[in-house]
């Protein structure tokens, strides 16, 4: 059995993740210049959208980070309602904003790429909207956790908000199938073969796991800073804090 | 290897210069912009525990050495 629960405590998981943020930074940056570095420098003109189709680069990756960060939010909400897990709701609402930036540039690229492709910045169809609304629940979920002056509850609200909102991440997904729309249907699937030039696939899939990366990396930081904020008060890290900050013995 | 002839054509984009970029430059300025944002509040929450601490070990060494502690030479 993994010691998952080990890891639930904050000071077990705070010396954990001094060390997995950097790494996790540098991981995404090393992806990053490999990714970008095919996907604007070899990769090769797709027939029908010329050079534009380019912005699939970021577009569909922070469309996914999107959809999974909301997704390990509601994981997060679970586990902390479920298990009473004091780390869980610290995750939650260290997501949250990462997940907001990825939504927002996800609405960003594809009006950018929706221009010159289908002429309009904007349509109210099933996938943007559904996207648009995804974004909101964000925003809904830092504004509602923010103004919530006990943080228990705050992170009881929260968890809630998460885990009702949930329920659009398939929505959006299916959205292209269910209904009828301007975006095209999924880049990937899991039960046909890519339809793209091998070049622009793996640009793509090393885009999307340098964003991974990122977000993993960001979101480590970020908890460790409410770790910080929410266990000022206690014994261990004011010993880590007298000791110079030096990463604690995980045991 | 490459697919470009030209810095000139890179930029371009093919015409579509205006569409591609400003996409990569706003995941960009949001992705330096979240890592400042996030560097920032760490630093500033790690100073906060650490005046924390350091008013505690102050307290602690005035309830020891009261008088010394509070030598600022007004007398009671």
């Amino acid at each position: 059995m993994i010691r998952w629960f080990h890891f639930a405590a904050p000071q077990n998981f705070f010396a954990l993740s001094a060390k997995l943020w950097p790494a996790c930074m540098v991981l995404a940056s090393l992806l990053a210049i490999a990714g970008l570095w095919i996907g604007l420098g070899v990769a090769p003109v797709d027939a029908q959208q010329g050079e534009g189709y380019r912005i699939i680069f970021v577009h569909v990756p922070a469309s996914w980070m999107s959809m999974v960060i909301y997704v390990a939010m509601a994981f997060w909400s679970f586990v902390g309602l479920v298990f009473h897990t004091r780390l869980s709701a610290l995750m939650t609402r260290a997501l949250a904003p990462t997940g907001a930036i990825f939504a927002f540039l996800s609405l960003w690229t594809g009006a950018f790429w929706g221009k010159p492709m289908w002429g309009t910045w904007w349509v109210w169809d099933a996938r943007l909207t559904s996207e648009l609304i995804l974004f909101f629940l964000y925003l809904g979920f830092i504004a509602l956790t923010s103004a919530i002056d006990d943080p228990k509850r705050g992170d009881k609200a929260g968890a809630l908000i998460a885990l009702v909102g949930s329920i659009n991440v398939p929505i959006i997904y299916f959205s292209v199938k269910w209904w009828n729309t301007l975006h095209q249907g999924a880049t990937i699937t899991m039960t046909e073969a890519p339809s793209m030039a091998h070049a622009m696939l793996l640009a793509m899939l090393l885009m999307a796991l340098s964003f991974w990366a990122y977000a993993i990396g960001i979101v480590l930081l970020r908890v460790r800073r409410l770790i910080l904020e929410r266990e000022r008060q206690s014994q261990w890290l004011r010993e880590w804090a007298i000791s110079g900050n030096k990463t604690l013995e995980s045991t | 290897m490459m697919h470009w002839e030209s810095w000139q054509s890179f930029w371009a984009m093919g015409g579509y210069a205006l569409f591609v970029w400003p996409s990569f430059a706003m995941t960009a300025l949001l992705i330096i912009l979240e890592c400042w944002q996030v560097k920032s509040a760490w630093t500033k929450e790690l100073a906060l525990l650490h005046s924390a601490i350091e008013l505690e070990q102050d307290l602690a060494a005035l309830q020891k050495h009261p008088s010394g502690a509070l030598d600022d030479g007004v007398q009671p």
